[in-house]
């Protein structure tokens, strides 16, 4: 065939074939009449390069929705929320964490939910190195629902672990229970990890949950999860399917926004997209925390900037407003106190500090940020920062390239610091080698930006990467070996290690010494700098109010308890709400007939939950306070005193020695107050006025005779009958 | 037969050559594989370091051990034996030479049908043309492709995917097939299926023509417009020759000539796939996983697309000297240079 009939015939061919694909998937189109079909992103692909296999760093896990964990927690309130479990209580005596099972849930493939399936589970993270095994030494089935934690190291997270973070049961032992007898008998980590390479050879054909929704398909293009009849929760799920077309990218789901494409998402906006949404007739937009942000870090390693002066000066050199403008209108909000903490956990947390004026806000003041460089001993030549050995005030700035928000906020940055008269070079090296030791991780910047507050209302996540390591490398490797461990907080009058307090805040149960140490190290952040917090990030959910109804989110509770879970990942917030039964098709949209939804959305409380936090009783004792010499100035010294405080029924009674450091001034009254102490991880949290207590301790002692009374009365009734 | 040995030679040694280099321009990049994977990780699903860590590590066992040297010889006593090695970070534990063999075929359908149909159009253009140089509708076609070849096709690939599948929903929005072509498949429908992929493939192939047909014009024209002051073409026209004789035999091979290189260049590249062009439309071919590769530092899989590519377009070369020899006999062996 020659050129000239070969071209029109190929091109007549591709035509004549779209055609009749467009025909055929228009002819094959079956319209479901009352399928009420959910359609939210995923960003997944199929197999080879996404894997049905747990193990894998590219599992298809769709949380929330076919694979479900212990609980659910619920970020803001800080509380779990019954899923897997029902119920869970410590035992101090043992050491044991014991979770007790819902019964009557079974896996996609129809085989019932044990005990075994979590010890799998639990015995497969083990081989992977899963943080929870930090925690817990081994896991036990008592019987089929009821599962024990060996707790090696009790602390604050330790439920957070198991029943959350690392709660996902994702191996049922009826396909995995080999690998996992295996790794039990296994003894060194070599072993170990030739089980976990036996085990990610392994290629599942599908995904096998408990969840609400089964996996009907994945393409390339998209996923289709069907509703699981034999849900524990099924009669209470409203949607029958649930399509999550794969998007990667904001200007695509912007597409899909502006169709109606989807029901329920999390894309980043532009302001002009926000406005059209909310003026839509068809969705709006409910903005919630990110709980995290976007901060700026100085590298101690370059001398200037070793000195808290001068982080000073350029935290005031810079204006938080406009950095926080330039990441995204609405995306970002200014840190109202740079504290390596956002908003949300300032006003939970440190709120006291804020109110008594103590953390500085560092607002834009180029004036006095000039002031305290040239009282350095900085010249400002032309317009430009001279260091006072003479040379030109210059710093490197590091941004992760592709992290369209951080590199604008960097610019910003750089622009304004530029303006101010110190010359900074933006650098934007590829995210992977940003957070590697080729550039940001081994130090190799001046300024660089990093994340605060770590997803975590609870400041220890948000401390531990501002004092101690980020993403695994000492604060140290990453900003020098100069980075403070010890500090003197002047607020306190006191010297604090760091260190050692946010591995406390880890550890201890004591709601006051939470916060006390919560705000000694965001006072440090706030007076250190050892970064500074420039914005607080927010995420808008996008809601299709023509396809669904959805709880009201102008409703405190409502808002915090269902919407703010979508704060690093949408999907188990969307899948809580559902599997509550608190998303239902729109009966003007569907034409199906549903009862309204309540105006508070009320979650369900765990059967048993004993966790037990210290004991903090208050009780006022008298302390005369004797200095070896004579009071002239100012002085701070030890004071000790040990008491005993009488406790209600079921309270381990402890004899409680407090060492605190008092300042004394010649004005001085005796009695001083001495508070709280640290008592060994016992027991519920009470805080009792002694008054009350004894109030307490007459009742409980007039309830057990009356008891007593009325139980031999009706022994003695019985016995006449 | 000598030349054509030497010729095959110099091919196996420049693929030989090639590969070291990317091995080694792969092997040096300073980042961590398992780090790579972690960071991406805590960015897209915002877990914490340390677990996004963990369920990274999972790919240890898969990474190379021993010096680059050792593992280079390691590599290529492999390669030599059809074996890619494991993928690391991508598709955790699964052989390269598997991936590749699926994604390859999407690719050269995408690809392919998208070349052959520039190549056609772009070639019946490009003599038009030529024919008609110095006119309006000439000039006013340079411009046309000229504007079309510097826009970038990921910019006509979002323009079609905006209007094309969101406004006017004609397209699907990305994907090889869907739940219906895979439905179609189960039913034995095949051709609903065939229908389905070709359905999927319109916009990636419509992406790359706009952007290509106009490039082939430009250089079909300059070599038509060459051929046309030729004087064998005067005799030809002077014999009384028909005009479609003339065109096709005579000006048309002889135009083609000089792109019959390029087409095979593009024959070979065309294993690469388009890196963007596949990811804005998902579609899972070559271009998709090499850029997978690239971002979580999948050495092997990154070696095995590299691998493809460069055997593709050196083979291609090879197949164009051959060809060209048999095409323009003053090219042959021991003819004038």
């Amino acid at each position: 065939m020659t050129l000239r009939y070969l071209i029109p015939t190929l091109l007549i061919a591709v035509v004549v074939l779209s055609t009749i694909a467009v025909g055929l998937i228009g002819a094959g189109t079956t319209v479901h009449a009352k399928v009420i079909v959910l359609k939210t992103h995923s960003w997944w692909s199929p197999p080879p390069a996404g894997s049905f296999n747990p193990a894998s760093p590219h599992f298809i896990n769709i949380v929330g929705l076919v694979f479900e964990k212990l609980a659910q927690w619920i970020k803001v309130p800080n509380t779990f929320v019954p899923i897997l479990a029902v119920g869970w209580k410590y035992v101090p005596e043992k050491h044991w964490f014991v979770v007790y099972l819902r019964k009557n849930v079974y896996w996609h493939d129809n085989y019932p939910f044990t005990c075994k399936d979590v010890w799998t589970t639990f015995m497969i993270y083990k081989a992977m190195g899963k943080p929870v095994w930090n925690y817990i030494s081994d896991v036990k089935c008592l019987n089929n629902y009821t599962v024990v934690f060996v707790v090696k190291k009790w602390g604050y997270l330790v439920p957070w672990y198991i029943l959350w973070q690392n709660g996902e049961i994702t191996f049922p032992y009826h396909i995995y229970g080999k690998w996992a007898e295996e790794i039990a008998k296994a003894t060194s980590k070599s072993q170990m990890q030739s089980i976990l390479k036996s085990l990610l050879e392994y290629q599942p054909k599908t995904l096998i949950g408990t969840g609400p929704f089964k996996l009907e398909t994945i393409t390339s293009n998209e996923v289709v999860l069907v509703k699981f009849d034999k849900y524990w929760n099924a009669k209470n799920v409203y949607i029958d399917e649930i399509i999550m077309p794969k998007i990667t990218s904001n200007q695509i789901g912007w597409q899909y926004y502006r169709t109606g494409g989807l029901d329920f998402d999390i894309f980043m906006m532009p302001p002009s997209l926000y406005n059209w949404v909310q003026h839509s007739s068809f969705a709006r937009v409910v903005k919630i925390y990110d709980l995290s942000g976007c901060a700026l870090v100085f590298n101690f390693r370059n001398k200037w900037l070793a000195n808290r002066e001068v982080r000073v000066a350029i935290a005031l050199a810079i204006n938080r407003t406009k950095v926080a403008l330039a990441g995204g209108v609405g995306m970002y909000d200014p840190s109202p106190y740079p504290t390596d903490l956002i908003a949300l956990q300032i006003n939970l947390w440190v709120k006291p500090l804020v109110e008594n004026g103590v953390l500085n806000p560092y607002k834009y003041n180029p004036q006095e940020a000039a002031k305290i460089l040239e009282s350095l001993g900085f010249k400002k030549v032309n317009g430009v920062w001279y260091t006072p050995d003479g040379k030109p005030f210059k710093l490197t700035l590091i941004a992760p390239g592709g992290w369209t928000d951080w590199v604008a906020m960097a610019t910003e940055v750089a622009q304004q610091l530029k303006n101010f008269g110190i010359q900074v070079e933006l650098k934007t090296p590829p995210a992977p080698a940003y957070w590697s030791s080729a550039w940001y991780l081994g130090g190799h910047y001046d300024l660089a930006l990093d994340f605060y507050g770590a997803w975590m209302v609870y400041p220890y996540k948000a401390m531990k990467r501002t004092w101690i390591e980020v993403n695994g490398v000492s604060r140290k490797v990453v900003q020098g070996p100069e980075f403070p461990t010890v500090v003197y907080l002047p607020y306190f009058h006191k010297k604090v290690n760091v260190t050692q307090l946010v591995q406390e805040l880890a550890s201890t149960m004591n709601p006051s010494l939470q916060h006390e140490i919560a705000e000694e190290l965001a006072y440090a952040v706030n007076y250190y700098l050892p970064e500074l917090a420039l914005a607080d990030k927010h995420l808008l959910i996008y809601l299709n109010i023509q396809h669904f109804l959805w709880p009201d989110w102008n409703i405190k509770y409502n808002y915090y308890n269902l919407y703010q879970n979508a704060g690093g990942g949408h999907l188990e917030a969307l899948a809580l709400m559902i599997k509550l039964g608190y998303v239902r098709p729109n009966p003007s949209y569907w034409g199906v007939s549903v009862p309204p939804l309540p105006k508070i959305c009320s979650l369900p409380s765990p059967a048993v939950a004993v966790v037990p936090t210290t004991t903090t009783v208050t009780k006022t004792t008298a302390v005369t306070v004797t200095t070896t010499t004579a009071v002239t100035k100012t002085t701070t010294v030890a004071v000790t005193k040990t008491a005993t405080v009488s406790a209600p029924s079921g309270v381990k009674v402890v004899t409680v020695t407090v060492t605190k450091p008092v300042v004394v001034t010649k004005t001085t009254v005796s009695p001083v107050t001495v508070t709280k102490y640290v008592a060994s991880p016992a027991k519920v949290s009470v805080s009792i006025p002694s008054g009350l207590l004894y109030g307490i301790l007459a009742v409980s002692i007039i309830a057990l005779i009356g008891a007593w009374v009325a139980a031999g009365v009706a022994i003695s009734l019985r016995k006449k009958a | 037969m000598h030349w054509l040995v030497r010729r095959a030679l110099i091919s196996f040694a420049t693929i030989f050559a090639a590969i070291t280099i990317t091995f080694f321009i792969a092997e040096a990049e300073p980042i961590d594989p398992i780090r790579a994977l972690a960071s991406q990780m805590v960015y897209q699903y915002h877990i914490p370091w340390s677990e996004a860590y963990s369920i990274a590590r999972a790919a240890a066992p898969f990474i190379p051990r021993g010096n680059p040297v050792e593992q280079y010889f390691h590599y290529i006593i492999n390669f030599f034996q059809g074996k890619l090695g494991l993928s690391i970070t991508v598709a955790t534990g699964v052989p390269v030479t598997e991936i590749l063999a699926k994604a390859i075929p999407w690719t050269v359908l995408v690809v392919g049908t998208a070349l052959l149909i520039s190549f056609g159009v772009g070639v019946l253009i490009g003599m038009a043309m030529a024919y008609v140089h110095g006119s309006k509708l000439d000039s006013a076609l340079i411009v046309v492709f000229s504007v079309l070849r510097s826009i970038p096709n990921y910019i006509i690939a979002l323009v079609l995917l905006i209007y094309l599948a969101f406004q006017l929903r004609i397209f699907p929005t990305g994907g090889t097939y869907d739940l219906a072509g895979l439905e179609a498949l189960k039913h034995g429908n095949i051709l609903g299926y065939i229908a389905d992929v070709l359905w999927h493939a319109t916009l990636p192939i419509l992406s790359w023509v706009i952007t290509s047909v106009g490039w082939w014009a430009l250089v079909m024209r300059g070599s038509t417009i060459s051929v046309l002051g030729e004087d064998f073409i005067t005799y030809a026209k002077a014999r009384g020759l028909p005009s479609s004789r003339i065109t096709t035999v005579y000006i048309g091979k002889n135009a083609l000539l000089p792109i019959f290189t390029l087409l095979m260049i593009s024959i070979g590249f065309m294993f690469g796939g388009s890196v963007i062009i596949e990811k804005i439309f998902n579609y899972q071919g070559m271009g998709w996983y090499l850029y997978q590769a690239v971002m979580n530092k999948d050495i092997f899989l990154m070696m095995g697309a590299f691998d493809v590519i460069i055997i593709a377009v050196i083979v291609s070369l090879f197949i164009a000297d051959i060809a060209y020899g048999l095409l323009d006999p003053r090219v042959r062996r021991g003819g004038p240079a």
